[in-house]
Parts: C-alpha cells; structure tokens; sequence
C-alpha cells in the first residue's frame, strides 16, 4: 500500500484517506474519500504529498497540460492549477480566486489521479465501477453513455461502489488485473439524482442547473467502504445504442483492445508522460484476461433497473450443465 | 522479393498477444496492425533476421504444409509489412 500526502503548507492536515491502496494525507478537506482503515501499514517511499500552494504553477497563457523538469502542471481555467512532481508522490494545487470546491476535487479524483496511475505502474480505466459477487465490474463508455447511471442502480441494490470517473487497474500480476478502490461517491446529473431520488445524499456543483458543469457527488455506501484490491472480473462496454431488450456479447481481440485503448482514461497524457510502452502493455493484458462485454440496453433512466438485474443475474448466475 | 533475402524487424514496435491475434503499435506514431492467422507467429520467427526461404521452411513444418504453399501467403503478408514500415529486407547476406 502506498501513501499520499496533500498538504497547504504549513495549514491543517485532513485525513489520513485511503485512495486507490494509497493513504493520503491532505491540507483541503476531501469528502468524497474514506477514512484510512488502518489495514495495511504504509511505507515512505509510497508517500505521496498533496500541498496547497499560493503561487503560481504556471504562466498565465498555459496551456492545459505541460510536462516540465519538475513535474507535469495541470491548468483548469476557473478552477485551479495542480502539479505532480516527476516522483508521483507530491502533488501541489493552486487554487483560483473563488473556485467551487467540488469542481477541484471532480479534477484532482480525474486528472490528477490519472497522472498519479500512470507515474505509479497503473492504468486508469475511465469507467465507474461496482463490487459484485467478490469481482470489480467497471462501466465504461464515453461521456453521457450511462456508466455512473448503471452503477448507481446496482450501488442501490447493495452492491458496493467502487470507484467512479478513474478505476486504478494494477497489472502488477498480469494474470490477475487487480482493481484498486477509490471512493463509494458517484458524479450524477439532475435527471439521474431526480430518477434515483437521492434527496440529501447529494452534494452540488456550484454552475447553476441547466448550465455546463452542474452535477451532483451522490454518496452511496451500502457498507464498509472497501479498500482492499479486488480481482478485475469484467468491463463493460457502455454506447449510446438503444436495444429494446438489454444483453450483452463478448468482445475478443482487436476489438476488446480497441474499446479498453479508446476508455485509458486521458491516454494521450500517458503518452505525453513517455509512457506509451506502459500503456500499451496494459491495455494489452487487460483484453486477454478479462472479459470485455458490450452492453445493448434501452437508455430510458426509468428502464435503468431492468439493466442493472440482468447484470447481476450474469455475475450471479450458478453454472449448470446437463 | 527473392528467396535469399533477408527480413528483419524495424525498431520502434512494440507487440502483444490478445486472445488469437498478435496486435502491434509503432511507438512513435501510435500506428496499429492486428495481425491475425499465423502472422503473429511470423513476427515472432523475425526476433532475429531471416531469409524468405528460412521463414517458409520453418512455417511449413509448424503448420504441416508445403513451404511452397507457406510462400504464397507468406509473401504477400511481408509485403503489407513492408507498406506499413514494419520491417527491413535487406540483400542475402555474404556466404
């Protein structure tokens, strides 16, 4: 396990967290994570440290992402400026005059994570992901495809939230892809929220309702938050295709490695960050051991739930031969 | 391309195995090529140079068939990996 740092200076530490097997220590309050539960000692050289710094991380014409001698910068207009130092332990955040807290953290739990995984052997899957039956099982899909939609239902069924935006995948065996949890807290927009009818569970973006960059953190934890590593048990592949009925077919080879190639989550920074090697090693391994299912399923929020059971029934099913 | 020329790999690929099919990326470019049948075997026989004829031979015992037959596909698949600037052929080397 590893541990990570997030520091303002000389301000008041928060946590210790536990993010993806890390333990994290930081200077802003970070709600959507859960406490470090203390299962695994960890060991400096995991450290990672997140600080709150007042001066400027870049020029003022930056562009989104530079890769310099001391670390990769980040710079979200409106929001804030984050750098990850070269060694992944150490990540600084300048924030903007007046920045919605939530907003920063929706970029340090995507971005920011995403660099942290790739400077640190993992691969961040874009996806939402849930615990069933023992196994990880990650959505994944392009924006708007339904992924945080999909694992909310089955969050509410009672099958523990895993991760949402980036699923730390650890290859370190590549016979068994481990994923690495993050935080049972899902990004939802107003209509799922309203669908799901979650009330209090919700925290909001400050963007008002109808405008870019609203959306709602919903907590949902229908027990201990889980820490540990959970074996990969498949990813499935969210589209915009409506099928009247929901089922699901396997994808094999090329294709199960394109649709994982096109879900690496920001890919074009890994391989901005040297690390196109890694990537593709990962993606590699990822489409020969786990199954890769793509999803036909009706999209109306209200049929949601019909997807979510024959999901379950698929991990749950007991094999039976004649 | 003759029978005595050599084939060699070009630098800069990397190569995986998904299921049946061999896919490769050209690490600079980000180029893919999948290749499937027994063209993932051929890139493996190319870890170190060989000759057109040494290539069909050892493809023919792997695959129990004529080296003549492993030619007529072997050939035009070098070919394609000759387009897509996946590997050198070279003049036979000096007895």
């Amino acid at each position: 396990m590893s541990v990570i740092v997030i520091s303002l200076n000389d301000n008041p530490q928060y946590g210790p967290y536990a993010l993806c097997g890390w333990h994290l220590e930081s200077a802003i309050p970070l709600l959507e994570l859960t406490p470090w539960n203390g299962a695994q000692k960890s060991s400096p050289e995991e450290t990672v440290r997140i600080e709150l710094q007042r001066l400027p991380l870049y020029e003022p014409e930056a562009p989104f992402f530079t890769n310099g001698e001391d670390g990769v910068c980040l710079r979200v207009k409106g929001v804030a400026g984050f750098r990850v130092n070269s060694g992944a332990n150490h990540v600084t955040v300048q924030p903007e005059e007046d920045a919605d807290p939530l907003l920063l953290r929706a970029y340090l739990f995507g971005s920011v994570l995403a660099i942290l995984c790739y400077r640190r052997g993992l691969f961040p899957l874009h996806g939402s992901c849930v615990l069933l039956d023992g196994e990880a099982v990650v959505f994944s899909g392009a924006s708007g495809a339904g992924k945080s939609t999909l694992a909310t239902a089955l969050a509410l069924r009672g099958h523990p939230l895993l991760c949402d935006d980036v699923c730390a995948i650890d290859l370190s065996n590549p016979q068994r892809p481990m994923l690495r949890p993050a935080f049972p807290r899902v990004r939802l927009l107003p209509d799922a929220i309203d669908c799901f009818q979650m009330g209090e569970a919700v925290t909001y973006s400050r963007a008002a309702q109808g405008r870019k960059g609203h959306f709602g953190m919903a907590a949902i934890q229908p027990g201990e938050a889980i820490q540990q590593p959970v074996p990969l048990g498949a990813i499935y592949a969210l589209d915009t295709t409506v099928g009247d009925q929901a089922s699901r077919s396997l994808l094999r080879g090329k294709n199960a490695f394109a649709f994982i190639e096109s879900q690496a989550h920001r890919g074009w920074m890994g391989r901005k960050l040297g690390l196109g090697g890694q990537l593709f090693g990962h993606i590699a391994m990822l489409a020969a051991t786990v199954p890769v299912y793509r999803l036909e399923r009706p999209c109306a929020l209200d049929r949601v739930d019909e997807v979510a059971c024959l999901v379950e029934a698929a991990h749950n099913a007991v094999d039976m031969s004649t | 391309m003759t029978d005595d020329r050599l084939i060699a790999r070009r630098e800069g690929w990397i190569a995986a195995w998904v299921d049946e099919n061999l896919i490769m990326m050209h690490a600079e470019s980000k180029f893919y090529l999948n290749l499937t049948g027994s063209g993932g075997r051929i890139w493996e026989l190319l870890e170190s140079p060989r000759s057109v004829s040494d290539l069909c031979e050892t493809l023919g015992r792997e695959f129990d068939t004529e080296p003549d037959a492993a030619r007529l596909e072997v050939l035009p698949f070098l070919d394609q990996l000759l387009l897509r600037k996946a590997i050198d052929v070279h003049p036979p080397a000096l007895p």
